[in-house]
């Protein structure tokens, strides 16, 4: 017997050792790939044995529990064997090569077939039992016009940071917790969120236009190269493109960052630089970072910015959005003016942003309060979460990403939400407290001095005798007052009140020599005041307009520095004149004019416009001419061989504008540094316009007559198009358009185009267009009534998830009458067309639905040989 | 006897083996210094074999391809963790390359280079040269040279390859275009491997100052918006208004750079301007050049480096709250011609 044990365990033992050896030999080549593949990446030890031992424990125990039972709503992938070790044969490049694999997705039965990868260079993504995803659909398969889905193991702080994004009403991926399933395996939890490319932003009223990707970090870090993103152009690439240039174009990004690190040091380029930036918009972007504390958006980290040449602007994308683990304790909290890269810490270092930031952030704590509103929504969603994380195989903690139970998970969600509890708390006490304001006085010259980072408000100046006539805030030290430096009168009272915002210097230092991390610092600094007469400052009241608490100054010997350059004082109730351009006669407009204040326009004015010349109106325009008066838009050249640009209404302060009994002559379109226009007249970001009683004739170069994008609420009534170049009326991301008893008469392409938009087209005339009477596409949604449309080679077209309704409009000798197709992908469906009591005549006329498509027929009249092809054509 | 010692010797030795594996297993701190030592020792191995191989390009340059091969093999193909190792490699054998037929053999290792980062600028810098040395036609040299710029657009040396090639080729206008670019891109510089800039990398568009005095506490004002070739105000406002004896200017610019100092003004707490006279001031640095002339003094930086330029004043100024310094950066001439 003992011989027999002995023999056994000589045959058995190299078995057993060779099993372990090569056990152990995979935990090695797991930790080589792990930590010592991947280019720039650097990650801690990691004890892989507790980590397989439990998860295994996890998926067997997982067999005998609940598993049919539906919590989180699921995603069912199937995925085979050779797929996965395709995806890990070679990481990181092999996590990126698309294979196949099939999905149900949801609630959904039909199993879909999909293309299938690994997402991120970080070798968390793919190294542990749960991996991030990324998937698409089939072109003709998408949801909701959504091609990609990306999935990421659940991290509370990605998860809730995303909720309070989108609840700042912010650019961010949509986000929803889900359960995955791998060949019918429980998988874990993940949230659902959208690949940022362009359908992202299609989806999100956006044009195609340029989003930048600013990453230099782990395996996209650049070697020897300047690592600020913010200091080098050259460390971005795209991941959506401007269609109206090329590719490997990046001198939209190259102008910005130049003018953006010019902007510290120079006031008119600061100037120039906000009219990149729309201002509420950062505002709110820069508290909400406060917010969630947020600090994952860095100089070389998670930057992404979209450039809009249409209405000028650049705006931040939020991706991989965080909450601090580290600010668990109210010291640890950030500070207001907190800024992780080179672009908060521009826009912090002005009053006027600062106090938008300080408005948004106190809106989001007091009246939104948008912590509470989320971990309110989330509780409601905790109990399906809980249930789904108890069978989750995968649980590691997101920042050590050691193995944890799902208890300690938990517990660690908890965690996380008495620590946004606490910040909450933190930051609005911090809003609250009272502003450190003291003053000291000498003769005639009071001085103020403020600090720290909530700003002193409202001024109230007691006098112990009768009140000067005036003070003044002496904004350049010079000891006098200076034109535009405001006074503010007694008026009679005891007091001089002054509706200001006073705000400390924020100041760029570093306490050492790593200047990457320097911020800026909220500083002691003075305010002077010169005094009529030198009258004796009793007390001075001031106001925290965030808590409106009301304080009195401190009278104390204490001296700041004068205020920086971009440290302005605001003063609340400055009316500003209200200086209005009046045109009128003749007008020679050479080069580009950008013009600022509201402007009236005579009628009669003729604008004689120079070779490439432009208007470019940033305010409200009133150019209403008469019939024997017109107002004219002509080339400057009386045989119009000098083509000149555009007429532009760029922005919100346009809204209200109105063009009528005009003319517009020989333009064709321009482009600037900031801007891009595709049009004679150009409508972009505006609304409540009112175009009327005017023509359009010999345009060239460019595509468009008329180009409207981001408008709303405008009306093109009794217009008149002639030989449009390309589209006589192009309409893109707009709503609320009114196309009226117009005429359209041999536009080379389209008389209307739609793309995304909503309008209604009335009682026009639309004639021999060359290829489109009225194009639907991309996602709109018009009714047509009342039209006549003659000799077009295709009347009407709705396409790509568009839909219309056609009443009471006559169809005479097109080539085509209606056609319903898809053409663009990337809006899932075909066209919807309804036509009614409409007439229809011709040698042929001929209907065509097809590629998902529906036309329906109600009530029309035929006179002619009908040619009706494709599916879903149903008549009455 | 000798058979029982062989015995116990291969029992031992097994076990050794066996015991050890298991323990670099469980121990992941241990694992992962065995492991980064290792690598780290191939790493340094393989520049030996370079560097000895040298000058002998060819030598130098497959054993540098069948490190490639095997690290690809090793880790994964692109871009991987022996890329910077690979990179700095190729640099040791390019600077012997002393004629065009071992610059073209070394063509193989650009290839992969480009193949695996595209984004390596000295990779795109060799490009250049190896086009050039196969006489490919200018508007692909252009090409080569513009997508080196783009990707830094202030490091000088695809500048300087551009500028000797088309000064010969007589196109004037594409040398005007590069020398403006040059005097005028300062953004997207360099960094290193061995020196911490102390801002992100070493760049002509950031520098700080150091306002010193007895047991004041040490603040670095940071300036950004560097504007190449134009005399402007670099105007700091300090924390508080506080006394001081000097300044030190902390720059991590690239070479070739050169600072002149116009004139310094210090606004007090009273909002008086006191104008430094410079010429009493005692002004040193730690590793660049100064040239006076006038009032004004030029420091030129010749490394990247991180430099400090300090200047002592002659007495103690009281409550200062602003200091504008009027300063022109600009970079040296990379030829003897005067745009550039």
């Amino acid at each position: 017997m003992k011989k027999i044990l002995k023999v056994s365990f000589i045959w058995f033992l190299p078995f057993f050792f060779l099993v372990l050896i090569m056990f152990f030999l995979n935990i090695v080549k797991k930790d080589f790939k792990y930590a010592h593949t991947s280019h720039m990446v650097w990650k801690p030890a990691y004890n892989w044995i507790p980590y397989f031992s439990s998860q295994k424990l996890k998926i067997f125990l997982n067999s005998f529990g609940e598993n049919k039972k539906v919590h989180l709503p699921q995603i069912n992938l199937y995925i085979s064997e050779r797929v996965e070790k395709n995806l890990l044969s070679n990481p990181p490049h092999s996590t990126k090569k698309w294979q196949q694999a099939k999905i149900i997705y949801d609630s959904e039965t039909q199993l879909k077939d999909i293309q299938f990868r690994y997402r991120g260079d970080n070798p968390n993504n793919w190294s542990f039992q749960k991996k991030s995803i990324r998937f698409k659909l089939r072109k003709n398969g998408m949801n909701n016009r959504q091609r990609y889905y990306e999935y990421w193991p659940f991290s509370p702080e990605t998860y809730l940071s995303t909720k309070l994004a989108a609840e700042s009403d912010l650019f961010v991926s949509s986000v929803r917790l889900v359960e995955i399933l791998i060949n019918n395996q429980v998988n874990g939890v993940f949230m659902e969120l959208e690949k940022l490319d362009e359908n992202f932003l299609r989806r999100n009223n956006f044009m195609p236009v340029n989003l930048y990707k600013g990453e230099n970090y782990n395996a996209e870090q650049k070697i020897g190269l300047d690592e600020n993103l913010y200091n080098n152009p050259g460390l971005w690439t795209k991941t959506s493109y401007f269609n109206q240039k090329k590719r490997n174009n990046y001198e939209d990004l190259q102008e910005f960052l130049k003018l953006l690190q010019n902007a510290f040091n120079s006031n008119e380029a600061y100037t120039n630089f906000l009219s990149f930036i729309d201002t509420d918009y950062w505002a709110s972007y820069s508290a909400y970072l406060i917010l969630a504390q947020n600090d994952h958006h860095t100089s070389w980290h998670n930057a992404r910015l979209i450039f809009d040449p249409w209405n000028g602007k650049v705006f931040p994308l939020i991706t991989d959005p965080d909450i601090n683990r580290y600010a668990n304790k109210e010291e640890k909290v950030s500070k207001l003016d907190y800024s992780a890269n080179d672009m908060i810490k521009l826009l912090n270092l002005n009053s006027s942003f600062l106090d938008k930031k300080y408005y948004y952030l106190n809106q989001f704590l007091k009246d939104k309060n948008l912590i509470n509103k989320i971990l309110k929504d989330f509780n409601i969603e905790k109990k399906i979460l809980i249930s789904s994380l108890k069978r989750d195989p995968g649980l590691i903690d997101p920042y050590f990403l050691y193995s944890i139970t799902d208890e300690a998970f938990i517990e660690y969600i908890e965690e996380l939400e008495n620590r946004l509890l606490m910040i909450n708390n933190t930051l609005t006490k911090s809003m609250n407290i009272k502003p450190n304001l003291k003053y000291k006085k000498n003769d005639a010259l009071l001085s103020l001095n403020l600090q720290g980072e909530i700003p002193a408000s409202n001024l109230k100046f007691y006098f112990k005798e009768e009140a000067p006539e005036w003070l003044a805030f002496d904004e350049n030290y010079n000891g006098k007052i200076d034109e535009g430096e405001i006074k503010y009168y007694s008026n009679g009272q005891k007091a001089i009140e002054s509706k200001v915002d006073l705000y400390s210097n924020r100041i760029i230092y570093s306490k050492n020599k790593k200047f990457r991390s320097s911020q800026a610092n909220a500083s002691l600094t003075k305010f002077d005041i010169i005094l009529s007469n030198s009258s004796n400052i009793k007390k001075i009241e001031f106001l925290n307009k965030f808590s409106n608490n009301k304080y009195f100054a401190e009278k104390k010997l204490i001296e700041g520095s004068q205020t920086t350059l971009h440290n302005k004082i605001i003063h609340k109730d400055l009316k500003k004149d209200q200086k209005i351009n009046v045109f009128s006669q003749e007008i020679i407009v050479d080069g580009t004019k950008i013009i600022e204040e509201a402007t009236t326009i005579l009628p009669g004015t003729i604008f004689k416009m120079k070779k490439n010349s432009s208007l470019i109106f940033k305010n409200k325009v009133t150019a209403r001419g008469k019939k024997e008066k017109k107002i004219k838009f002509i080339n400057y050249n009386p045989d119009k061989t000098d083509k000149w640009g555009t007429i532009a209404l760029v922005g919100p302060a346009t809204s209200g504008s109105q063009f009528s009994n005009t003319e517009f002559d020989g333009g064709t379109g321009t482009r600037t540094k900031q801007f891009s226009f595709t049009s004679m007249l150009s409508l972009h970001n505006t609304k409540n316009i009112i175009i009327q009683n005017s023509s359009f004739t010999n345009n060239s170069l460019y595509d468009d007559v008329l180009h409207l994008v981001y408008c709303d609420g405008v009306l093109l009534k009794n217009l008149t198009f002639e030989k449009a170049f390309g589209d006589a009326i192009d309409i893109d991301i707009s709503k609320n358009i009114k196309v009226v008893g117009s005429k359209f008469n041999n536009s080379a392409n389209d008389s209307i185009d739609l793309m995304q938009s909503t309008a209604s087209v009335e009682n026009n005339y639309i004639n021999l267009s060359g290829d489109k009477g009225i194009s639907i596409g991309e996602g709109s949604i018009a009714k047509i009534s009342n039209n006549i449309f003659v000799k077009n080679d295709l009347a009407v077209a709705v396409k790509d998830g568009s839909s219309v309704e056609i009443y009471n409009s006559k169809f005479l000798y097109n080539n085509k009458e209606i056609h319903a197709y898809k053409k663009n992908w990337q809006y899932g469906s075909g066209g919807f067309a309804s036509i009614e009591n409409s007439y229809f005549e011709g040698n042929s006329i001929n209907i065509n639905s097809n590629n998902r498509s529906i036309i329906n027929l109600k009530n029309n009249e035929f006179n002619g040989k009908k040619n009706f092809k494709g599916k879903n054509i149903n008549l009455n | 006897m000798a058979k029982k010692i062989a015995k116990y010797f291969l029992i031992f030795f097994t076990l050794s083996i066996f015991f050890f594996i298991i323990f670099v297993s469980f121990n992941s701190e241990f694992r992962r210094n065995i492991l980064s030592y290792s690598i780290g020792g191939y790493k340094f191995y393989q520049k030996i074999m370079i560097k000895n191989s040298l000058p002998d390009v060819k030598k130098a340059s497959d054993q540098l391809i069948k490190y490639i091969n095997f690290t690809n093999y090793l880790s994964s193909e692109g871009k991987n963790n022996f890329l910077l190792s690979t990179y700095q490699n190729a640099e040791l054998i390019e600077e012997k390359i002393s004629n065009k037929k071992d610059y073209l053999y070394f063509s193989k290792i650009v290839k992969i280079l480009n193949e695996k980062d595209p984004n390596l600028y000295l990779s795109k810098i060799w490009s250049i040269k190896i086009a050039l040395l196969n006489n490919r036609p200018d508007e692909e040299v252009k090409k080569l040279i513009n997508l080196a710029i783009k990707l830094a657009p202030a490091r000088e040396e695809a500048y300087r390859i551009g500028l000797n090639y088309f000064s010969n080729k007589n196109d004037n206008l594409y040398f005007r275009g590069l020398c403006k670019k040059y005097h005028t891109l300062n953004l997207g510089g360099t960094t290193s491997q061995y020196i911490q800039p102390n801002f992100y990398g070493f760049t002509l568009s950031k520098f700080a100052i150091e306002p010193f005095f007895e047991n004041l506490e040490a603040k670095y004002y940071i300036k950004e918006g560097i504007i190449l070739d134009e005399l402007q105000n670099y105007i700091f406002t300090l924390d508080i208004p506080t006394t001081i004896k000097g300044i030190n200017i902390h720059t991590s610019f690239l070479p070739g750079s050169k600072i002149e100092i116009d004139s310094i003004n210090f606004t007090n707490k009273n909002n008086n301007i006191i104008t430094l006279p410079l010429n009493s001031s005692y002004i040193k640095t730690q590793k660049s050049y100064l040239e006076t002339q006038g009032n004004s003094v030029s420091v030129i930086g010749t490394n990247n480096t991180n430099e400090v330029i300090s200047i002592n004043f002659e007495k103690t100024y009281n409550f200062i709250s602003k200091i504008n310094m009027r300063l022109k950066f600009s970079r040296m001439q990379l030829t003897n011609k005067t745009e550039c």
